[in-house]
């Protein structure tokens, strides 16, 4: 029986049905990442007190306890505190941290009965867009193998695509989980900044980070979130909010779709553009309604985005000086100079640059220029989505302007791979929820994704929009999944 | 961002360091990010016509003592510790 290629529900109906029991689908899990993952490296750690989790769920499945994701197998990605089991954010900084608590996502799934299979690989404190930066090597896209997964959540949608999990969750700053659904073919939600709770999620940018699922589907992706949101005491930007499975399934006629005219133009693959605009053809024979719109400041997203999301990296970041956790240097005669040894060596080199930029953005004589811009620029854009959403319920855009690429093709300039934010970034700055769904493949055969941006906490609305997409969407699997 | 001379003041700031062909590749690196940064610097915007920054402050939790972790969990991942505290090189020389 391929479960690997079973939806949540179709599990869900297994477990429940006692035709399948946790111990089983974890140990079926357990092989797959023993067969296939020394190809894909999906995985930091593999979890080994997953099957002691899985008995655990069992009972509650036969206690008659079960929830959505019990006996779930899940992959969390490595930013994500666990208590007790390695939790590296990809970098030497952090290879051998053990956390003291769980994250709050981590406790809500333990809670719900899902078995944590292991810690995903993803760039180095979730800086990059390829995975490339990662301490402990890079990811392989399932569909070409010579090919990034995308990032920085690159291990949980490499994991999703070749059947290495269930279902993941990822974290997402300017794009860090959509755009790596986009290039493996799989889904993923960046919800409302505020309806994830941030505790324990280890802190890149403060102001835009959120925690998101990834899964085979829209649906599997719902579970997901209605598992993981509400507000939380531990962290006061959380916020409560609808649970969004039971708008699933709910007809699409009559949705205003706005289509940008800025998100089509210079810079667009014309195989991304033409799987895109042929999606937004598919909404209008499902009785959607087209509007085209415009979003003059786009063109500053990805600058505005690198200054912000740079300048509160060098402060969370400022904490990794070797003392309390993490890696320490033994170079240094005094504490200043084992200080910044330990630094040198504990990060790399795109960290670093995000940590120069960021310290420049904020000191004093460069303040005004573009820190403080950044945030104007930040409301502006803010303000034209607002504008949009007045007159239309959700926006269609590209997820990345070009599908997969190959390894080191972008390595000589580091702002090539910073404009693979193009489209994803400004959703972050507006804190507002994206889902990415594959809409289409290239001629060699790599998959396109499409993004569905709605309003604050419309995740419930974007999602039934994906799903509606979804049924009607002939997928194309990877080697690894046949 | 062109100089070796900046690229050290700002990693003397950051508590990083780059020497040699590190500080020359570090300085090409950034004079390219800079580049693309430039173009928020010359933007052309103010105050006016933009909604207000949000505070976001509204949602404090109540300030009640809770229990700590216990010391030797905090103390755990620390690569320097002595009984229970974190243990560093001399600061005063």
């Amino acid at each position: 029986m391929n479960l690997h290629l079973k939806s949540i529900k179709e599990l869900r109906g297994l477990l429940d049905g006692a035709d399948l029991t946790a111990q089983e689908l974890t140990q079926y899990y357990l092989d797959r990442i023993q067969k296939l993952d020394p190809i894909i490296h999906a995985y930091i750690t593999v979890n080994e007190k997953a099957m002691e989790q899985a008995e655990a769920a069992q009972k509650m499945i036969e206690a008659g306890a079960a929830g959505p994701l019990t006996g779930i197998v899940l992959g969390l990605k490595d930013n994500i505190c666990t208590k007790g089991l390695r939790t590296t954010c990809a970098s030497k900084m952090l290879e051998d941290f053990i956390p003291a608590y769980d994250a709050t996502v981590a406790e809500k799934l333990e809670e719900a009965g899902a078995i944590f299979i292991g810690k995903l690989n993803m760039d180095e404190f979730a800086m990059g867009a390829s995975t490339e930066t990662s301490f402990f090597g890079a990811t392989r896209n399932p569909y070409d193998p010579e090919r990034v997964p995308g990032g920085s959540s690159g291990g949980s949608a490499a994991a999703v695509a070749a059947g290495l999990c269930v279902a993941a969750l990822g974290s997402d700053t300017g794009g860090s989980i959509r755009q790596p659904a986009a290039f493996c073919g799989v889904t993923g939600i960046k919800p409302t900044y505020g309806r994830v709770s941030r505790y324990g999620l280890v802190a890149f940018a403060s102001s835009l980070d959120q925690i998101g699922p990834i899964a085979k589907s829209a649906r599997d992706c719902a579970y997901l979130l209605d598992a993981i949101s509400g507000q939380d005491p531990k962290d006061m930007t959380s916020r409560p909010s609808e649970a969004v499975v039971p708008m699933l399934g709910e007809s699409v006629e009559g949705t205003v779709i706005g289509v940008p005219k800025e998100c089509f133009g210079e810079g667009l693959d014309p195989e991304v553009r033409a799987a895109v605009e042929k999606a937004i053809e598919k909404y209008e024979e499902m009785g959607c309604v087209i509007r085209e719109v415009f979003m003059p400041s786009l063109k500053y997203a990805v600058p505005a985005y690198y200054l912000i999301s740079s300048a509160e990296a060098s402060s969370n970041l400022a904490r990794y000086d070797g003392v309390r956790y993490g890696y320490r240097s033994k170079e240094g005669k005094n504490f200043e100079e084992q200080v910044i040894a330990t630094r040198n060596e504990g990060f790399g080199n795109e960290v670093k640059r995000r940590i120069l930029l960021g310290t420049y953005a904020l000191s004093g004589a460069q303040f005004d220029a573009y820190y403080k811009k950044a945030d104007l620029l930040r409301r502006r854009i803010k303000k034209e989505y607002e504008e949009i959403f007045r007159i239309c319920d959700c926006m269609i855009t590209p997820t990345a302007p070009e599908a997969a690429f190959k390894f080191g093709e972008k390595g000589g300039d580091p702002t090539e791979l910073y404009l693979a934010d193009l489209y994803t970034a400004a959703v972050n700055i507006a804190g507002l929820p994206a889902v990415s769904t594959t809409c289409g493949y290239t001629k060699e055969w790599l998959p396109i994704g499409m993004s569905i941006v709605g309003k604050p906490f419309a995740e419930g609305e974007i999602l039934n929009l994906a799903d509606a997409f979804e049924k009607k969407f002939n997928y194309i699997l990877n080697d690894f999944c046949l | 961002m062109k100089d070796q001379a900046l690229i050290h003041d700002l990693a003397a700031l950051a508590r990083l360091s780059f020497e040699g062909e590190a500080g020359d590749r570090m300085a090409r690196d950034m004079e390219s990010i800079m580049r693309l940064m430039d173009t928020v610097a010359e933007a052309e915007i103010s105050e006016t016509d933009l909604p207000p920054a949000e505070g976001g402050m509204e949602l404090l939790r109540e300030d009640e003592q809770k229990p700590s972790m216990a010391a030797g969990e905090i103390l755990a991942n620390a690569k320097g510790r002595q009984g229970s505290f974190f243990a560093v090189p001399k600061l005063i020389e």
